[in-house]
């Protein structure tokens, strides 16, 4: 399949070469010129429109103001006829007698289908018609990424992008991972790769987060404010983004910045704020009927386990009817619900963010500054972040031949106790999942220490509802904070030179580099994490990164009569560089003083750095016939510093062919219901080199002395010295169409990409004496469909026009192959079932154990009326989704503008902990079956067959017992993800003229906003959308991670 | 003009693209961080105390053997004690072990055959049979002849040996090690050695002492074999231990880094207390190492309490203050929820063969006539006065408790029963041991499973990992075929009614 596809379109280009070389051999023998001018019918210059006599294969194109000229060699003389054609217009053909003198034309063409076609960003930068493009690319508006306030502009892209999946975290600043066409690693990086104004920029997840706790830090790419972003397009696959190399075999995302011109000459302030009002959207359904305890039994007496049940962490206790009972709040306090207790916890979080701009332009220089500070307190007790960000970015056309332009993008977050996803006190959910229902957060509130004084709790205890493994949550955000500061500086500089009119050359170098500093400290009192002898404890981590980019780009242009030739060669030097270290000790003597010089006990350090460089050579060759018919071939050569000598040069290819065919065949559109189609189709080839120093096993040492005597151990990465490039390819073959004049238009997408020797640390056997094996193998291929269906049905001349647009995305991705004998690979476990790349199934099943079922009438088998753990695990589920869509629609009326958001995401599966545990513990709704009369009454009768009688079971089990025979069985807890959300909705009033002019505003806008407002999900009582982090451990399995915010606001624009 | 901006541009494109070619950055890739290579020494003290950090520690121990030896019960989150160990617990024990000791004291051995070091090499092969030893007692049937070979082109998929085969390997390994190690010889180790500093003798000693344990633990399954070695192991040149200073202990630094592993459990988790079948027994023998072994409780600070084994969540929660805690010697001092005892308590040694025990073997071997020993009653003796001093009783103390009837030796069967009674008294906090060594005889015969146990019986192994079922499915399911259902009731090998 592949190598068909690829002869036939080599094939094709060869031809596409040797009809060009034909058309361009005009005979000359003494001119006869038309001139002219196109222009359209609402007047204004077209450029780029061809005009040609093609019996006589002679053709131009018009300039910027729309004029012409066409020399016809002398000789030839009569009627000929003369087309005028451009992409978005009607084709244009008029008889013209050729008598031998000059004469002038003028043409006026009808607007047709324009949706489809305008001037794109893609790969290098390049600026470039859509109609020549042969791969799938999708351009973002900036309209679109601003609507409403989101943690970072890959959440803002969420439900807008066909091919794009997109899952987050609902943490304050929490991390978003994107991943295009589906997961083509099996153990790498997954994300595609970020441009900004020609300089990749990184996405690296700072996140500590892992099932076991740790902290979201975000992603790189939220330091990025979307409200200086002009344009941002997704490259879609491998084919899109050859040019870019080894690290957009994922896609790639090119962002193009603002710059001082974008409004013309002049100089042009900007104001815009916007606040929201953020709420936890999604609550677990809590039960509040029974309190804490076991066995309908609680007293409490110091919530450590001297009382009866009272350093238990489960709400199977007395039924809450009011009977005294002894509590952490007294002795003989009325037992009731509070049922809010949790909700109440939250609080009502806001973010205000201001953003000031100034534009300014001349005819030959450009400037911008724009300045956004951004304040967000969280829904969690005691967390905030707040980001100032500057971005400067200037322009100058030195003259004719030099242009000279730069941007300089700084950014500063400093955060507070970002909440924790994994299975940790840190994480609310989890917090409030083992816990009691009767609780009263307010009394928690109100102190956390027995005695009142700070650090003076003299009968040594802290105020708690348990102190058997808990921490008072208040205490917990309050006693122990977690601040975090990172900068992040993003800087480019390009020159562009034009030797001749065809003869450009571009030269650009960037840097983005980052510090983050991230702490926690522990006060005194502490279950972990703090030594009981000492007065608390403290980690800090401190790391740095950078990346250098130098690139060098020459691109010519030739017209040879209707062929188009466009041929770009360049060259790219990277580094980057990684440094981190951190420190930690568990025991401090003076409290509150968090520095290593008040360490009671030695203290663990770590450093690290890590270097690597790719050197790039490169070149592509776009060649359009006539407008309508354009291939491109591209060619890449990396040279990397991470694999070994004899594999460190790769190369890799692409070839890709766009067709016009209404231009092509001008009749297809005759009949009015079609108005545009194009066909599209490629092929490429991505090489991707590996992570630094995978080549050697080694040895790791440890800051702490056992005795003094120091200490090493063996990694547990079995390295491998002989590793080779991984490679993807890929194909795809799309269409383009517009009917009833951009009624409706459709651009659509298959493809078929396969990766294939991936470097993957291989789970292995541990016997082996390492947890994991350096393999070059496997193949993993993802064949699936992108669509984007937009419509236009109501457009009324009182300027009611609605909007409506469906994006499709729908993949399935296989593992086809591992490396011969090994038929697994893991990549996360949680509780004994893991997320593994199975051969012969999609990237991401989840194994573990499920119930024993008979194997003919697939009832459960039980025992003593409980469901019993087949102790051979399977496959129960699949975190990747069936399909995901978002829904857009848009309606303007007047000064009126509504713009709503559907994101759907079908079908995948979670292992889902929050709930798994949330059953255990006897805190949610759903517990109650079985003791609506008592803790004990009316019990269960499991439906399933006993194991031992053969019969169907009649034995009673409490909900207790049931529910804790849950454990340690996944089957329960995997449960489905799909949702439907109301993601973003928004209504604009543009001020209108007259009150501008009254205002003295050039423009201003006041919206109001809202995110998340609704959602729709099998998924119980947590966010379907969670995921622990970014990574690819991070996907299927939910802690009970925070829900995504819900938040109205309002945005004001006012420019004066 | 024109014509010079033309090519420093291009040229400037053109090197960037040449520079690209040429540039060799294969050297870049040489990790800065950590190195290639390691000194054994390090390797080994690191080694040794991951080792019997995990073999003496709380997953180990407080989660497993020293529940099912009812030494010690849970009070609360009581799953483990009704029978179930938790599979992420038994997952992560067994994935590490190889990956971490056992691999490390594999690179320990090389880099000592490589120096023409046995008294480096020797040590590593003591400590690599002794876990592999535990590992095989825990499980049965594991990966062995085919093990910790990822690093060097061998198997990524292990095959499981017999029990059969690890032993006798095991046996051959402890003899050849113990017959290379010479005093005078090679410096080996030295002080990075945390257990012997360094002495070849007495690691000479341990590797006997352990051949004879091993050996008596073939008794019923392979009489022959068990006759042979313990004979050859108490003949061996460096002969087994004699003495409480030859003792294979681990002194804890107590530094608040590297502390007595219970002690750091005990600093912030409150779930345990000695367990009834215990106490009871030492209380009815008035045995001085009670308060050595617990505190009294809470409720009543004149009395010692156990609690019984394997009780549920709400049938255990009455006896959190009416029972004994462990004995403060296992405190770190100040913990979350109080403070018991003094800070020393994070330097309590953990051990991993005493002469107690080796005096209980050659007792056992006296009284059944087996390895040339004889003197059943003078080495039972030896034994419990060993264990008292070790435990930090005295001689009077001894010597009144051995005066007992019930505790003075008896020969024949009933003697038998003392030594497994000693020996399992003696084992507090070595709950391995004393689980197999329950295991094989059944002794004492009080160790019944508990009124809320999962499972009427008690655990005679392990289930095995459930991530072997990902990454070594083939060679788990004929380990399982040639074994028996993977399940806690399966016998391993040696382990026969």
């Amino acid at each position: 399949m592949t190598n068909r596809l690829t002869r036939a379109l080599l094939a094709s280009a060869a031809g596409f070469v040797l009809l060009a070389g034909a058309s361009a051999r005009v005979l000359a023998q003494g001119p006869t010129v038309i001139s002219g001018r196109v222009v359209s019918d609402a007047g204004a210059p077209i450029a780029g429109a061809s005009v040609s006599i093609d019996v006589l294969r002679l053709s131009t194109a018009t300039r910027d103001d729309g004029s012409f000229t066409l020399t016809v060699p002398a000789g030839r003389t009569g009627q000929v006829t003369v087309t005028v054609r451009r992409i978005g217009f009607k084709l244009s053909q008029r008889p013209v007698t050729l008598a031998g003198a000059p004469m002038t034309q003028a043409w006026t063409l009808e607007s047709q289908a324009q949706l489809l076609t305008g001037i794109m960003v893609t790969a290098l930068s390049i600026q470039r018609e859509k109609t020549t493009i042969g791969t799938s690319q999708q351009a973002i508006t900036a309209e679109d990424l601003t609507r409403t306030q989101t943690p970072s502009i890959v959440s803002a892209m969420s439900g807008k992008v066909s091919g794009v999946t997109i899952t987050g975290s609902g943490n304050i600043g929490g991390s978003a991972r994107i991943v295009i066409r589906g997961q083509g690693s099996i153990t790498g990086n997954n994300q595609p790769l970020f441009v900004v104004d020609g300089i990749p920029v990184s996405n690296d997840g700072y996140s500590t987060a892992s099932a076991s706790g740790g902290r979201d830090y975000g992603t790189g790419i939220a330091d990025l404010n979307a409200g200086d972003i002009s344009s941002m397009t997704v490259l879609k696959g491998p084919n899109a983004a050859a040019l870019y190399g080894s690290r957009a075999s994922n896609g790639a995302v090119v962002i193009t910045t603002r710059s001082g011109r974008a409004y013309g000459e002049g100089t042009r302030f900007t104001f815009t704020s916007r606040m929201t009002a953020d709420q936890i959207s999604i609550l677990p359904k809590y039960q509040n009927r029974y309190g804490q305890g076991f066995g309908g039994e609680f007293q409490y007496v110091d919530g450590a386990g001297s009382g009866v049940n009272d350093g238990a962490d489960e709400s199977w206790g007395p039924k809450l009817d009011g009977r005294p009972i002894d509590q952490f709040t007294g002795k003989q306090q009325p037992w009731i619900a509070h049922p809010n207790n949790v909700k109440d916890y939250f609080q009502l979080g806001s973010s205000v963010s201001n953003n000031i701009n100034v534009a300014a332009a001349s005819r030959t220089m450009s400037a911008r500054l724009s300045i956004t500070k951004e304040d967000v307190k969280g829904i969690v007790p005691n967390s905030s972040l707040a980001k100032l960000a500057a971005v400067v970015s200037a322009g100058a056309q030195v003259n004719d031949k030099l242009t000279v332009s730069g941007t300089a993008q700084w950014v500063r977050n400093n955060g507070m106790n970002r909440p924790e996803n994994g299975y940790t006190e840190g994480n609310p959910f989890m917090t409030y999942t083992w816990f009691g229902r009767q609780v009263d957060v307010a009394a928690l509130k109100a102190k956390y220490y027995n005695k009142d004084s700070p650090y003076g709790f003299a009968d040594g205890s802290l105020f708690n509802w348990n102190d058997n493994y808990h921490r008072n949550p208040y205490w917990q955000q309050y006693e122990n904070p977690a601040p975090d500061s990172r900068e992040r500086f993003i800087g480019q500089v390009s020159a562009n030179f034009t030797f001749k009119p065809w003869l450009t050359a571009v030269l650009r170098t960037g840097n983005d580099s980052w510090r983050f500093v991230r702490e926690e400290r522990f006060a005194a009192g502490n279950i972990d994490r703090a030594n009981a002898s000492y007065n608390g404890g403290f980690t800090a981590a401190n790391s740095r990164a950078s990346e250098s980019n130098f690139e060098g780009i020459v691109t010519a242009r030739k017209s040879l009569g209707s062929l188009e030739l466009t041929a770009n060669a360049g060259g790219n030097i990277r580094r980057n560089d990684s440094f981190n270290n951190a420190y930690s000790t568990s025991g401090i003597l003076v409290p509150g003083i968090y520095n290593l010089s008040n360490a009671g006990i030695t203290p663990t350090f770590t450093n690290s750095e890590a270097h690597t460089a790719v050197n790039s050579a490169y070149g592509s060759v776009i060649a359009t016939l006539k407008q309508y018919w354009t291939v491109e071939v591209t060619g890449r050569n990396d040279w990397s510093s991470t694999l070994p000598k004899e594999n460190a040069s790769y190369f890799y290819p692409s070839v890709s062919t766009s067709l016009v065919v209404s231009d092509l065949f001008p009749g297809l559109t005759s009949n009015g219901w079609l108005s545009y189609a194009k066909l599209r189709g490629g092929w490429a080839q991505v090489g991707a080199d590996a992570g630094a120093y995978q080549l050697q096993t080694l040895y790791l040492g440890d800051s702490r002395k056992f005795s003094g005597q120091a200490l090493y151990s063996l990694s547990n990465i079995s390295a491998n010295a002989f590793l080779k490039p991984e490679r993807t390819t890929g194909q795809e073959g799309g269409v383009e169409l517009s009917f009833f004049n951009d009624l409706v238009t459709l651009d659509a997408t298959y493809y078929l990409k396969v990766s294939r020797d991936q470097i993957m640390n291989l789970t292995v056997a541990p016997a082996t004496g390492f947890s994991l094996a350096a393999i070059n193998a496997g193949q993993i291929s993802n064949r699936g469909i992108e669509a984007l269906l937009t419509a236009r049905p109501v457009k009324l001349a009182n300027s009611f026009q609605w909007t409506t647009s469906f994006n499709f995305s729908y993949n399935r991705n296989k593992v086809d192959q591992l490396t011969p004998g090994l038929s697994t690979v893991v990549l996360a476990g949680q509780w004994g079932a893991t997320i593994e790349a199975r051969e012969g199934e999609p990237w991401g099943v989840i194994w573990g154990n499920g119930w024993r079922r008979d194997s003919t009438t697939g009832k459960l088998l039980l025992s003593g009326g409980l469901p019993q753990r087949n102790t051979t695990k399977r496959i129960l589920g699949n975190v990747n989704p069936d399909w995901v869509g978002g829904w857009g629609n848009e309606v303007r009326y007047k000064n009126y503008t509504l713009n709503t958001l559907v994101d759907i995401r079908s079908g995948g599966q979670n292992f889902s902990i929050g709930n798994w545990w949330g059953m255990y513990a006897g805190i949610l709704e759903s517990t109650l079956k079985g003791r609506e009369v008592d803790w004990d009454k009316p019990g269960l009768i499991v439906e399933g067959t006993d194991e031992d009688t053969g019969l169907p079971n009649t034995t009673v089990v409490t909900a207790e017992d049931y529910a804790h025979n849950l454990y340690p069985t996944h089957e329960p807890a995997i449960l489905p993800t799909g949702f439907i959300k109301l993601r973003e909705v928004k209504f604009t009033w543009d001020v209108p003229a007259n009150l501008l002019t009254k205002l003295k505003l050039a423009q201003m806008s006041v919206a109001l906003v809202g995110r998340n407002l609704w959602t729709k999900s099998d998924f119980p009582n947590y966010d379907p959308e969670n995921s622990t982090n970014a990574g690819n451990g991070g996907q299927g399995f939910d802690m009970g991670a925070m829900s995504t915010v819900r938040s109205f606001g309002l945005n004001i624009t006012i420019t004066p | 003009m024109r014509f010079t901006r033309i090519p420093v541009a291009l040229l400037s494109v053109a090197t960037l693209a040449t520079t690209s070619c040429s540039t060799d950055l294969t050297g870049l890739n040489q990790n800065p961080n950590s190195p290639t290579s390691a000194p054994a020494a390090s390797l080994f003290t690191n080694a040794t105390q991951a080792t019997i950090g995990r073999f003496n520690g709380s997953f180990q121990t407080l989660s497993m053997s020293e529940l099912f030896a009812q030494h010690i019960a849970q009070v609360q989150y009581v799953e483990e004690d009704r029978g179930r160990v938790r599979t992420e617990v038994i997952d992560g024990l067994f994935s590490n072990i190889y990956i971490a000791e056992l691999e490390d004291y594999q690179k320990v051995i090389g880099l000592g055959d490589a120096s023409a070091s046995p008294n480096t090499a020797g040590p590593a092969r003591v400590m690599q049979s002794w876990v592999f030893q535990n590992v095989t007692d825990i499980w049965g049937d594991v990966p062995y002849s085919e093990a910790l070979q990822g690093d060097v082109g061998g198997p990524l998929k292990p095959k499981y040996d017999a029990q059969k085969d690890i032993y006798y390997g095991l046996l051959k390994t402890l003899t050849d090690a113990s017959a290379a190690m010479t005093a005078g010889g090679d410096p080996g180790l030295g002080s990075a050695d945390p257990i012997f500093k360094g002495d070849p003798v007495k690691w000479q000693k341990f590797a006997n002492s352990l051949r004879a344990r091993m050996a008596l633990r073939l008794l019923k399954a392979d009489a022959a074999k068990a006759a042979a070695e313990l004979t050859a192991a108490f003949a061996a040149a460096g002969g087994v231990m004699t003495s409480n200073a030859d003792n294979a202990q681990l002194a804890w630094p107590g530094d608040g880094v590297f502390d007595n592993p219970w002690s750091a459990n005990f600093s912030t988790r409150d779930d345990h207390r000695v367990s009834k079948t215990l106490l009871d027994t030492m209380l009815a023998l008035q045995d001085p190492r009670v308060k050595f072994y617990a505190q009294p409780t809470k409720a009543d600070p004149t009395k010692y309490a156990g609690l019984q084994n394997g009780m549920d969540n709400v049938t255990v929660t009455p006896f959190f203050n009416t029972t004994s805690r462990v004995g403060t010697m296992f405190y770190p001092g100040a913990t979350v929820y109080g403070t018991f005892g003094t800070s020393a308590g994070r330097k309590t040694p953990s051990s991993l063969m005493t002469f107690a025990e080796v005096s209980f073997l050659r007792a056992e071997a006296a009284e059944r006539g087996l390895g040339g020993q004889s003197g059943a009653a003078a080495y039972y003796n030896a034994g419990v006065r060993a264990s008292i001093l070790q435990w930090g009783g005295t001689d009077a103390e001894a010597d009144a408790y051995l005066a007992q009837p019930a505790v003075a030796y008896t020969a024949g069967a009933v003697g038998l029963q003392k030594i497994g009674l000693q020996k399992w008294i003696a084992f507090f906090a070595q709950g391995q041991e004393a689980w197999s060594d329950w295991r094989r005889t059944g002794n004492p015969a009080s160790i019944q499973p508990g009124p809320k146990a999962y499972y009427p019986y008690i655990a005679r192994r392990l289930p095995y990992s459930s991530t072997e079922q990902s990454v070594n499915k083939v060679n788990l399911d004929a380990a399982i075929a040639r074994q028996g259902p993977d399940d806690y009731a399966t016998r391993v090998w040696w382990d026969r009614p």
